[in-house]
Formats: structure tokens, C-alpha cells, sequence
């Protein structure tokens, strides 16, 4: 009787070492959940979901994509900014959620609320015309805005979003007058460019890449450091002469602050090689958000982090924060 | 029911008034460039205009017909809503199939003289249906709860 | 000759075994997640978009929009049985439909349900087929002035769906604006009327409110009296629409098919809208429109045609200019993206296979929705038969995961929860719930279309009687409204007169 108790107790011993010890080795041992904050269809979603579907097989587990859009990604980043940091609560967002929008409005989060895990992608903006448009380069846009104040009409994906700003710092310091008028999506505002109710639009690339391959639309500039391999003929506003005007936007992958590093660096590998795979590329080529060298990591914190200096003084210099 | 009447559109006249003053906060602008509040400006000044109108109506109106407002009949939608509340307060926590059983349950045993026993079956066996279908098949995701519980 | 060569090889394309499987595949869980209110087309196609990676193209296409246009066959089912819509484009089949199965006759409105999106999508495949190239020039001139007057005409149409106060719909239409302003403000990046709650950020959202207020309502007012033994205390009457309901409908059918057609062209319009308008209109020009409301077969069949036919009609400016017209599209956009297709332009010049092979695939679809649905008429029919205690379970739970699915949020449920109270309360104040949700799903737009519009024109009004399209919608506007205005005034005047001789 008395062996029986103690072989027991021992089975009942080993039987929770072993689970412990399983427990600490295996990050992850059930799905994880990332949260993005667009919906369905835009750029941040499809290319999150790439990732997503593609690190399955170096995680082991499943990574579901969940969508929770709002307030242009705000709504998703204030949930995350209180989930728990256990790895197993992700989310997935464009970086001007937290390097514009904090000095914009008063958000419930900050940068330091987040760990940052990698950049999946670049959002590279572009302004364009129709194609039988009068304007055949950026240089006449700013002449005609200059001859006539007022008359000029942009449309725009959203208001204060990055290329916004950048185009009232252009219309600021070249004394112009400029009629913004803002669309909830590229896919009005390039319609609105279409039927020609707006004469120029400013879009990220998933607005007017697709166009621009069918023909239907030119492409005058845009706003990277270097000219878009997809668009080689098309010159960088740095080039036109307005460096200061040069955009950075990424997609990124985060999670809560405080995630072990253990957890983060698993996931940093995962997140590198999906994006290294045929069909990642497929889908990043598509919407021209492919990125070189992607940050990971620390770089990416400390990266995002000048970006924020940098946008507070921009937006200091434009006028929109005191 | 004239108490009822005149309760609603008072309300609606309490609304309107909130909302003016939110949208007079956030801006209304004039017609040649509205702001932000402009519409719901006056979207609230024709809400507090005809709820007026509709209370003075009311009022004036002998009571109507008489209402079955006696426990009796308010009995099963007040503890529904009841349980519609706790059942989104406990949600996130138990997990989807826990809470919809308790839901379920509460929902058939209120409106049914059979057994209680009865109920506890038919409410597992939708709550799982439902589960299966939508989980298994349209690859929904539930939250699981503290006690994990899902299949 | 070129033109049936074209279908000919569309044809050769989707009717092989593999793209009639993803076909089927596609309408099947289209009419299923329409058949479930809440859930929507966008979220099973998110889903179900990685599966597309590895499969042809050309099929993946063809499954994706089955699944969108097989969610407006299914979405009728819900709004007949229970009022509860299935999507938002059956709002208002909730109005007529319900009444209909309450007398017994959900078997007639099914199956005109079912035939009529039959009919209508077939023509809008037709004209999808024929009229695309020109139609979408017409469509690109709707600017922002053309959809505030749009949307101005669909506001004065909201008077037509009144049975009972005029007053009150009125005053329930601008409650229903004033919510549909709650969150961000597009224009201006000012947030609104939030009061601090961040889930309200993006707005309330409609489907919480409709279930809420349609359904969860409706339950509540249900449940007050004792001894409703089925949902329904009469006789089925018949299975299939009589011949008589034939001859009604047909008109209302054709009538819905063209007016969702045209108006599922707009980017940004879609079936919603083209079933309030098309509802409206029928009741507006039929002999009998006091009927309309308590289970004319018309009310069935025109905004069921009209919300299949602009399903069709959303894909003209996907196909030929690449533009997508709702969410759905972007999505099929994306699809195509994926496997190296661009849609626009070129898309019928590099890829006539993948055009006329959706195409020619929509018919085929259309077909199978019918052999589909027509059977399960008589399934849903029985459901009515089913004790309405144990109903009520079943579809609140079904209500609060439809809800739950969107946005995988706790708060839409509070959201359903309290519009469900509302709804409820403003039911026995003799309040119309219809007026409300159209109000607030065209508010958005009339708001934003205004700003813009102003914006471009500088400030001033004459922009929206410059412009012909939009000076014909306000001028149509304005003579529904004179209309309306002198046709009550009758009924006032006799009013008075009865009370004075009183």
C-alpha cells in the first residue's frame, strides 16, 4: 500500500515537472492572435496576412488574423496597448499610427507602449494625375497652384494623413494655396480622379499602382529617398527639390510592451523568413510595398522613434501643433 | 402608455439638446464651409423641433389605449435583457461556449413548464451546433475564456 | 461574331469541372453567410482569401464573387422568417416579406424572392456583359455633388416608407443621421460625439443597430404576451408563388432590376441603397401603396431584384477600370492582384479568359443559386412551424454571433443589446424602425459628398445645379417632396373636416 502512495506521488511529480518544463521550453504552444487594424482588402491587411499565413510553418502554430478597424488603425492600437504581453496577442498597423497621429490628436497610447517586432513593408506615396491630364510634370502642379491660389484640387486618402502633411509643408513654404479635398480610401480618391472631379490625388501605392499599370493614369512623383524600381522614370520629390518632403510609412508587426525577449526574438525570425518566401514577395510586389532591408527589432524602435522627433518638428514648422 | 409616449420624446428632446451642444463644441461652421457638427447640428434642431411637436401632441391626447404593463407581461423581455447584459459582461471572461450555454439555458427555461433537465440538453446541443458551424467550418474566432474551454 | 466568340470562350472556361466546383463552393457559403444576419461577405472572403494563393485564378475569382452575390440570395431568407435582415441590402424585404410569413404566405415570398434575384441577376449579368464599357463612363461622372443630391433624393424618399406618423419618421430619419455622424469626422480628423468611448471611434456601426433594433425588438415584443404558441397562428398557404403573385411581381421585378443595376454601378453606392430606392419607387407608382407594408408581394420582389442586380453592376468598375465599388471588391481586387492580374482596362485585352470566364461563371452561378435555394423553401417554411420558445433562443443566439463575427467585439453586442431596448420601447410608442436605418446609412455619405463638394467648388452652393446629373436628382427630389407634401395635406384636410363634424 505504502509503495503503491509513493510510486503515485512520483507519477504525480514527474507529471507536473514535465508539464512545467513544457510549458517554459515551447513558445508557442497555441495560436496566436494578430489584430489588424484596417480592414479587410486594404495594404495593411493583405500583407499582414501574408505574413501571417507564411510564418505558420516556422512557428508551428497558426497565426489568425483578426480585423478591428477604426479611427484609421487608432481603435486596434488602443486595444493593444492593453493586451497582455504573453506572444500570443500580436497586431499588425501602418507606423503612422504611432509616429504621426500621437502629436495630431490625444490617443490613449504612446510609442513606448508597444514592442516592436519587424517592418513588413513600405508604404510608398505618389502623386498622380488622369491621363490626358494638362500637367506632365510635378514642376507644372506647383506653377498652376502658384498662378492660380485656390484653384488647385488635390484629393486625399484621409485628413493630416503623411503625404497630407508633407503637401501643406510644400504648400507653407512656397506661399500656395492649395483645396484639399479628403476621400475615405484610395479606391473614391482615385475614382474621383478618374471622372475628373479633382485634378491631382496624392495616394499610397495600392491607389495608384494598379492604375498605372492599366494606363489610365500618370504618375508625377513620389515621395521615397529613392526612385521606385517599378517607376524609374518617375523623379523623387527629393529631386524636384523638396528633401525635407521625403516620406517613410511602414507596415509593422508589434505587440504589448514589456513581451519577453526570448518570445520577441522567435517571432523576429519567424516574421524575417515568411517574408522571404516566393509567395510573400508576390503579394508585396503587387502593391508595391516590397521593402529591401526590413527593420527588426530594436533598429525598428529606434527608427520609429526618430520619426516621431522629426514629425513633431515638421508638424511645428507646418503649423498643425503649436 | 401616454406616460410611456411622453417619456420617449422627452428623451429625444434631452438628445437633440446634447447634441447641439457637441456639435456647437466641435465647430458648426457656416453654410459656405460647414464643420464637423454642421449636420448634426441641424439634424438636432429638427429632432428637438418635432419631439417637441410630438410631445405637446401627446399630451393633449387622452390616454389611449391601456397598456399591459403589468409584471405579467414584462416579466420574460425585463429578464431577458437581464440576461443579455450579464451575458455580454461575462462573455470575454468565460469564453463562448460556456457563457452561451448559461444564456441559452436561462432563455429556455423562462418561457417553457418542461423540465429543467430538458432545457440543459437542447441549450449544449445548439450552443455546440452553432459552435461547429461557425467555428469548425466558417473559421470563426470565439474567445476561450479562463478555463480555456473550446474543441 | 467577335462578341460570341468572346462568351463562347468564357463559357469553355467555366464550365470546366474544377471552375464549377469552386462556383459551387463559393455560392454555397454565400447563401450561408447571407442566410446568417451579421456575418457578411467581406469576413468569410478575408478568410478564405489565403486559399486562394494556391489555387488557378480564374476559379479562385469565380468562388470569391459567388460567395458576394450568393449573400443576396441568402440574405432575404432571415429578414422573411424572422425580420431579422441577413445583410443590409434586405433591410427593407424585412418590411412586406415578414408580414407575408405572418399570414402564411413565406413560401410565396421566398420563392419570389428567389426567382426575382434569379431574374435580376441574370439581366445584370447581361448587362454587366453588353453595357459595361459605356455604363462606367456614366458612372465615373458622379462626383461628390451628384451623390449629395443622390443621397437627398434617397432622404425624401425615406417619406415614402411610412405607414403610420409622418412626424415620427421624420424625426426617427434625423436620429438616424445624427448616429450615422458618430466617430471620426472624415473631413476634418475631428472625432465626434464619442464622449470618450474608443470602440466608437469608427462609428456605431449598422449591423448592431439593425439587429438591435429589427430583431432583438421584435423578439422583446414577442415575448410579452403568453401563449404564442408558433411564430405564426395561421396556415401555410402554398409553397410557391401563385400565379396571381406572377403577375403582381413581374413589373416590380424588371422595374428593381434596373434601378439596382444602375445605381449597383456607383462606387460606393451598392445594393443597400438600390433596395430602399427601388422599394420606395414601387410603392410610389403601384395603385395600391397604402398596402405596401402589410405583405404586398411587391415589396418582396422589387428590392430583392434590385439588390442582385446591383451586385452584377458592382463589378462593372471593378472589371473595367480596376475601381472597386464597396469592400467586396477590393477584396476580389485583391484576389486578382495576387495571381498577377491587374483589373482595369487591360484587363479584357490581357485576359479575356479571366473576364469572360467571371462573367459567363455568374450566369452559371445564378442557376445553381436557384436549384439551391428553391428546395430549402420548403425547409425554411417549416422552421416557421417551430414553437416559438424555442425559436427565440436560437435566433437571439444567432443575432448576438453575427454581431460578435465583425469586428470580434464585446461592445457591438452592448451595441445590439441597447438599440434592442430602444428599438422596443419606440415600437410601443409607435415609432417606425425604417426610417431610422435608412437615414443612417445614407447620413455618412450625404455628409461627406457635401463637405467635398464644397470644398472643390469653394464654397459655393451653385455647384449642385451646375452639374446635370445633379440638378435632375434634386429636381426629382423636389417633386417628391411637392408630391408629398400636397398628398398629405388632403389627408389632413379631410381629417379636420371628419373632426369638425364630430
Amino acid at each position: 500500500m505504502k509503495t503503491g502512495m509513493v510510486v503515485f506521488f512520483m507519477c504525480f511529480v514527474i507529471f507536473f515537472g514535465l508539464n512545467a518544463m513544457a510549458a517554459e521550453t515551447a513558445y508557442p504552444t497555441r495560436p496566436i492572435e494578430m489584430i489588424i487594424g484596417f480592414a479587410p482588402g486594404a495594404g495593411t491587411d493583405m500583407g499582414a496576412r501574408m505574413v501571417a499565413e507564411q510564418s505558420k510553418q516556422f512557428l508551428g502554430v497558426d497565426v489568425v488574423c483578426v480585423n478591428k478597424p477604426g479611427g484609421a488603425g487608432r481603435v486596434a492600437m488602443t486595444l493593444m496597448s492593453k493586451a497582455k504581453p504573453d506572444g500570443y496577442s500580436l497586431g499588425a498597423t501602418t507606423s503612422s499610427c504611432i509616429v504621426a497621429s500621437p502629436h495630431l490628436e490625444s490617443v490613449p497610447y504612446k510609442l513606448e507602449d508597444f514592442t516592436y517586432i519587424n517592418q513588413y513593408g513600405t508604404l510608398n506615396f505618389g502623386v498622380s494625375v488622369i491621363q490626358g491630364s494638362p500637367f506632365k510634370t510635378f514642376k507644372d502642379v506647383i506653377e498652376f497652384a502658384r498662378k492660380n491660389p485656390d484653384k488647385l484640387t488635390v484629393g486625399i486618402v484621409g485628413v493630416n494623413t503623411t503625404d497630407h502633411i508633407a503637401l501643406q509643408a510644400l504648400a507653407l513654404s512656397e506661399n500656395l494655396k492649395i483645396r484639399f479635398v479628403p476621400f475615405d480610401g484610395a479606391a473614391p480618391t482615385m475614382t474621383a480622379l478618374l471622372g475628373g472631379h479633382v485634378m491631382v490625388v496624392s495616394t499610397a501605392s495600392s491607389g495608384y499602382a494598379p492604375h498605372v499599370k492599366g494606363g489610365t493614369v500618370r504618375l508625377l512623383v513620389t515621395y521615397g529617398e529613392e526612385r521606385m524600381e517599378q517607376s524609374p522614370e518617375v523623379p523623387t520629390i527629393k529631386e524636384m527639390g523638396y528633401p525635407s518632403l521625403v516620406i517613410q510609412s511602414w507596415y509593422a508587426t508589434y505587440g504589448p510592451k514589456n513581451m519577453e525577449t526570448s518570445i520577441v526574438k522567435k517571432l523576429e525570425d519567424a516574421f524575417g523568413k515568411a517574408m522571404m518566401t516566393p509567395e510573400f514577395k508576390k503579394v508585396a510586389d503587387h502593391f508595391e510595398i516590397y521593402t529591401k532591408k526590413p527593420l527588426f527589432g530594436q533598429e525598428l524602435t529606434k527608427a520609429l522613434s526618430n520619426h516621431y522627433k522629426n514629425n513633431g518638428e515638421l508638424y511645428r514648422k507646418v503649423g498643425l501643433i503649436k | 402608455m401616454k406616460r410611456l409616449n411622453q417619456a420617449t420624446s422627452l428623451s429625444l428632446i434631452g438628445l437633440s439638446i446634447l447634441i447641439i451642444t457637441s456639435s456647437l463644441k466641435i465647430g458648426v461652421g457656416n453654410l459656405q464651409a460647414p464643420g464637423p457638427g454642421f449636420l448634426g447640428f441641424l439634424a438636432s434642431i429638427l429632432l428637438l423641433v418635432l419631439s417637441f411637436v410630438i410631445f405637446i401632441q401627446d399630451s393633449k391626447r387622452g390616454v389611449g389605449e391601456k397598456a399591459s404593463f403589468g409584471w405579467e407581461n414584462l416579466s420574460k423581455p425585463s429578464i431577458i435583457i437581464v440576461a443579455l447584459c450579464s451575458y455580454a459582461l461575462i462573455f470575454d471572461t468565460l469564453g463562448f461556449l460556456l457563457s452561451s450555454f448559461i444564456l441559452m439555458t436561462i432563455m429556455l427555461l423562462i418561457s417553457s413548464p418542461k423540465k429543467w433537465y430538458y432545457h440543459i440538453f437542447v441549450a449544449f446541443i445548439i450552443v455546440n451546433v452553432s459552435y461547429l458551424v461557425l467555428c469548425k467550418l466558417l473559421r470563426v474566432v470565439f474567445p476561450v475564456g479562463i478555463f480555456r474551454i473550446q474543441w | 461574331m467577335e462578341f460570341y466568340q468572346s462568351i463562347l470562350l468564357g463559357f469553355q472556361a467555366s464550365l470546366q469541372p474544377i471552375n464549377l466546383l469552386f462556383c459551387f463552393i463559393g455560392v454555397f457559403i454565400g447563401t450561408l453567410v447571407g442566410v446568417l444576419p451579421g456575418l457578411g461577405p467581406t469576413g468569410t472572403m478575408a478568410i478564405l482569401l489565403p486559399i486562394t494563393f494556391y489555387a488557378p485564378p480564374l476559379s479562385s475569382i469565380i468562388m470569391l464573387a459567388g460567395i458576394y452575390y450568393g449573400s443576396q440570395y441568402g440574405g432575404s431568407t432571415t429578414s422573411i422568417l424572422v425580420n431579422i435582415p441577413g445583410e443590409p441590402s434586405s433591410i427593407v424585404t424585412c418590411l412586406d416579406g415578414h408580414q407575408m410569413a405572418r399570414q402564411g404566405r413565406a413560401g410565396p415570398a421566398l420563392g419570389i424572392s428567389a426567382f426575382g434575384s434569379f431574374i435580376a441577376g441574370t439581366i445584370g449579368v447581361f448587362g454587366l456583359m453588353m453595357l459595361a464599357q459605356p455604363l462606367v463612363r456614366f458612372a465615373l461622372r458622379f462626383g461628390p455633388p451628384e451623390y449629395f443630391s443622390l443621397m437627398i433624393m434617397g432622404l425624401i424618399i425615406l417619406i415614402y416608407l411610412t405607414q403610420k406618423s409622418l412626424i415620427k419618421a421624420i424625426s426617427m430619419g434625423a436620429l438616424g443621421l445624427i448616429l450615422s455622424f458618430v466617430g471620426m469626422d472624415i473631413i476634418s480628423g475631428k472625432i465626434r460625439y464619442t464622449y470618450d468611448i474608443d470602440e466608437l471611434l469608427d462609428g456605431i456601426g449598422i449591423v448592431p443597430v439593425v439587429m438591435g433594433f429589427f430583431g432583438i425588438a421584435e423578439i422583446f415584443e414577442n415575448l410579452e404576451f403568453k401563449g404564442i404558441r408558433t411564430l405564426y397562428q395561421t396556415h401555410i398557404k402554398g409553397l410557391l408563388p401563385t400565379l396571381k403573385d406572377w403577375a403582381d411581381s413581374i413589373w416590380a421585378i424588371i422595374r428593381g432590376t434596373v434601378i439596382g443595376f444602375f445605381l449597383g454601378l456607383l462606387p460606393g453606392g451598392g445594393a443597400p441603397i438600390a433596395s430602399f430606392v427601388s422599394y420606395a419607387i414601387e410603392k410610389r407608382i403601384s395603385k395600391h401603396p397604402e398596402r405596401f407594408g402589410t405583405g404586398v408581394i411587391e415589396g418582396v420582389a422589387s428590392p430583392e431584384s434590385a439588390n442582385n442586380a446591383a451586385s452584377s453592376g458592382a463589378f462593372v468598375p471593378l472589371l473595367t477600370l480596376g475601381i472597386p465599388s464597396n469592400v467586396v471588391m477590393a477584396m476580389l481586387f485583391a484576389g486578382l492582384l495576387i495571381h498577377n492580374i491587374t483589373p482595369g482596362p487591360l484587363l479584357l485585352k490581357n485576359h479575356p479568359d479571366i473576364f469572360w470566364g467571371v462573367i459567363t461563371s455568374m450566369y452559371i452561378g445564378n442557376v445553381m443559386l436557384l436549384v439551391l435555394n428553391l428546395p430549402l423553401i420548403g425547409l425554411w417554411v417549416q422552421i416557421t412551424k417551430v414553437p416559438f420558445r424555442l425559436m427565440f433562443p436560437i435566433i437571439i443566439l444567432i443575432c448576438i454571433v453575427g454581431v460578435y463575427t465583425l469586428k470580434n467585439s464585446v461592445f457591438d453586442i452592448w451595441i445590439m443589446i441597447i438599440f434592442g431596448v430602444i428599438g422596443y420601447v419606440m415600437k410601443k410608442c409607435q415609432y417606425e424602425p425604417a426610417p431610422l436605418v435608412l437615414a443612417y446609412v445614407l447620413g455618412p455619405m450625404l455628409e461627406k459628398s457635401m463637405r467635398q463638394s464644397l470644398i472643390i467648388s469653394n464654397g459655393s452652393f451653385k455647384i449642385f445645379f451646375v452639374r446635370p446629373i445633379s440638378a435632375i436628382c434634386l429636381g426629382i427630389a423636389a417633386f417628391l417632396l411637392i408630391t408629398a407634401i400636397t398628398g398629405i395635406s388632403k389627408k389632413k384636410r379631410l381629417e379636420v373636416v371628419k373632426e369638425l363634424q364630430e
